[in-house]
């Protein structure tokens, strides 16, 4: 995969956490601690990167980034069945190998779903927990 | 902590740009054509992208012939695929590809947002969105993240037109007051005589009065079917007819 996407993470990531230091006169933030869902196999050094250079101009210009990767924690409503990220780990190899460069996950975790089947019954009525990039801590002076 | 890094980024890259949203309470009306034929129209007057936030009907790739492309990713973003030189286009089809989109509602708003967000609209003065059926999370999302200038199409049925007066009065309570109804398929010229196949357009002309929207009827052009896939080829009657939108709004 090529990471580029990984820019457009940090700029969300960096275009909130100004906001909100603006919002509440917060004029330097030191660290911003992020969750990013593993399944979309996010580039962390890129993403780093990518922060570091995006947050010159702002009131994050000293913060450090800390990313912890989630594993997201899945339910059937069909059949109730609780499923992690290691019992769809087949599925998610075989869409990898499907689109390669172009896995859709990468780009927007939230399609799961309709891209994942409940490895007990195969309905896509699935409900995800810890999907989508979440700025969990801001630590300011 | 209740920071929202999408719907930020949404914000950010969408300020300073015209969004104008092709909507309607109901399904089957026309919105898509509406939105390619406007989007055609409009980037006469300046760079556009179109956004097809139909994530489950998803249309636009279709009428203008570029299913089975996928969109690049650069570090600017999800980049449109350029149908005209002024003029690129954003669906979910070219993320996801040929595979249907079945989305439980909890994952639908997240879905547009990160589209919303993540497109690079380079230097587009002009956003058009294409919107889903129904009045859900589309509406939500967009006014979270824009003040937009909704367009509404309804055919002149009166199925259509009471959900469309829902749209309408919601669109009112949520100040984003909508300025044309679309009254599309309201008849269909033959020879010399005219056919109005779902009644006259009074009840929309009505609904115009009430809520003080401008009425633009559009016929049925049964050649426009040839153009689904080369819709930017069109040079039809529906063109010209919503050329006078399109330049009150383009030159405002």
């Amino acid at each position: 995969m090529v990471a580029v996407h990984e820019w457009s993470l940090a700029a969300a990531i960096v275009d909130s956490v100004d906001k909100w230091a603006r919002d509440n006169n917060v004029n330097s933030v030191i660290k911003v601690v992020v969750e990013v869902p593993t399944i979309a196999m996010i580039d962390l050094e890129v993403l780093r990167d990518a922060f570091n250079m995006l947050k010159q101009e702002s009131r994050l210009a000293n913060a450090e980034l800390e990313v912890r990767q989630v594993s997201p924690r899945f339910r059937c409503r069909a059949c109730g069945y609780v499923f992690s990220e290691d019992d769809v780990n087949k599925q998610l190899r075989e869409l990898m190998g499907e689109y390669g460069e172009e896995y859709p996950l990468h780009l927007m975790p939230d399609l799961a779903p309709t891209l994942l089947k409940c490895p007990r019954c195969g309905s896509h009525d699935i409900e995800m927990l810890e999907s989508q990039i979440r700025v969990t801590e801001v630590v300011t002076k | 902590m209740n920071l929202e890094p999408l719907r930020e980024l949404a914000r950010d890259r969408l300020t300073g740009r015209t969004v104008i949203v092709i909507t309607s309470g109901k399904g089957g009306v026309g919105k898509s054509t509406i939105a390619s034929l406007m989007a055609l129209i409009i980037s006469r007057y300046g760079r556009t992208t179109l956004v097809d936030l139909d994530i489950h009907g998803t249309s636009i790739p279709r009428a203008m012939g570029v299913q089975g492309r996928v969109h690049e990713v650069s570090k600017e973003g999800i980049e449109p695929i350029r149908v005209l030189e002024n003029l690129g286009i954003i669906s979910i089809r070219g993320i996801i590809g040929s595979r249907y989109v079945v989305l439980p509602g909890e994952r639908e708003g997240s879905v547009m947002e990160a589209l919303l967000a993540f497109t690079n609209y380079g230097d587009s003065r002009f956003v058009i969105i294409d919107m889903p059926p129904g009045m859900s999370d589309e509406l939500l999302v967009l006014g979270r993240v824009t003040n937009f200038m909704p367009i509404i199409v309804t055919t002149p049925s009166k199925q259509s037109l009471y959900v469309v007066e829902d749209l309408i009065r919601y669109l009112i309570d949520a100040k984003q007051q909508p300025r044309y109804l679309i009254v599309n398929m309201s008849y269909l010229q033959h020879d010399a005589s005219i056919i109005r196949p779902f009644g006259d357009a009074n009840t929309a002309y009505e609904l115009g009065k009430r809520y003080g929207l401008s009425i633009i009827e559009l016929p049925i052009d049964p050649s426009l079917e040839g153009y689904i896939g080369s819709i930017i080829n069109y040079r039809g009657e529906l063109l010209s007819k919503l050329e006078q939108i399109v330049k009150a709004i383009a030159e405002k």
